[in-house]
């Protein structure tokens, strides 16, 4: 087994962003069937087509788009929205800082891009990918943007379409990013050699989604393992880097 | 074909707070320096949001989540296909919810 922390310098390639756009292909359909279930449910709120898939295509966060549709006719403040909107990403402020030891050395320009579209199975897909020795930052980028151009077509069609897919649960479909994520973590878990942190992090989740289930749960974990994995680290392992 | 003043004001704030943040913990780092003691910090972090992920719904859900979890996580470490692992997981839960669990 190889030290894994000693990654080639990132690089950002069309044949990365093509690798990873294809990659991307079985949470892409999940993301256009969740589109299409949001553009209705936008129209059942009273939101017009355009602006459903401007949302979709600005925003691009599901669970937060969700709920605010939720608390769409109940105020008109702009703090409602931003604060739910902040409080479900707040993840991505952890996966951001994640990302920093990979992207730190790529120009502004080829960051700017993968962050904007960020998401969930991109994330995933992208960490296994460099786990497995891939520093193609392009692979990051054209899984996202798989996603988000599904979430959005979706958006767009599920303002014509009538209610086509009644319950997406019914067919398991709130399981593939899930599913994903645990394929990724399952294959990612051989490169990892202290367990510890994963392991904390795991007790943390479970047991404060009990008590206080929310998107913070997410942070909470990624914390914790953060904390604990900069706590454990020894620097003979970095001598054997060198 | 309409944009209310309002809706549009709406989805420029949810812009900003998403976009707020993707780009945040990324600057954020920018400005602490990269020791290999808070790179071995950042590289733990993957794995956990991933289980932050995965398990509040699996261990919330009930028997077709863990089911489907299982399979997935088999068929993964067997196979190393992501597809596979999806079908497994997706047809074990879609199954399990049919069954009525």
């Amino acid at each position: 087994m190889t030290d894994t922390p000693s990654p080639p310098i990132a690089t950002f390639t069309k044949a990365g962003i093509i690798t990873g756009g294809r990659m991307a292909m079985p949470f892409m359909l999940s993301s256009v069937i969740y589109g299409i279930a949001f553009g209705l449910m936008a129209q059942a709120v009273g939101m017009s087509n355009v602006e459903a898939t401007l949302m979709s295509a600005l925003v691009f966060s599901g669970t937060a788009q969700v709920a605010v549709l939720q608390a769409w006719s109940s105020t008109t403040s702009l703090i409602a929205p931003f604060v739910i909107v902040l409080v479900a990403n707040v993840r991505y402020i952890l996966m951001g800082a994640a990302l920093r030891p990979w992207l730190g050395n790529l120009k502004r320009s080829q960051v700017a891009g993968p962050l904007y579209f960020l998401v969930d199975g991109g994330f995933a897909l992208a960490m296994r990918s460099r786990a497995a020795g891939n520093p193609d930052a392009g692979v990051l980028f054209g899984a996202c943007v798989a996603s988000y151009c599904g979430w959005v077509a979706g958006t767009a069609v599920g303002g014509f379409t009538g209610q086509l897919i009644t319950n997406p649960r019914a067919i398991g479909l709130d399981f593939v990013v899930i599913s994903f994520c645990a394929a990724a973590a399952t294959v990612m878990a051989r490169h990892i050699r202290d367990f510890v942190p994963p392991i904390i992090a795991g007790l943390i989740i479970v047991l404060l989604d009990r008590f206080y289930p929310g998107p913070w749960v997410i942070v909470a974990g990624g914390l914790a393992a953060a904390f604990v994995g900069a706590m454990r680290y020894k620097p003979s392992a970095a001598e054997a880097r060198a | 074909m309409s944009l209310d003043t309002q809706t549009l004001l709406v989805i420029l704030v949810m812009t900003a707070a998403a976009a707020f943040c993707r780009y945040s913990g990324f600057a954020f780092m920018r400005l602490i320096p990269m020791t290999p003691r808070v790179r071995a910090g950042l590289d733990a972090i993957p794995i956990a949001v991933m289980l932050g992920i995965i398990l509040p719904p699996a261990v919330r859900g009930g028997i077709p989540e863990l089911v489907g979890l299982a399979g997935t996580v088999v068929a993964a470490h067997l196979r190393g296909n992501d597809v596979l692992a999806i079908i497994v997981g997706m047809g074990s839960v879609a199954a399990m919810r049919w069954l009525g669990y």
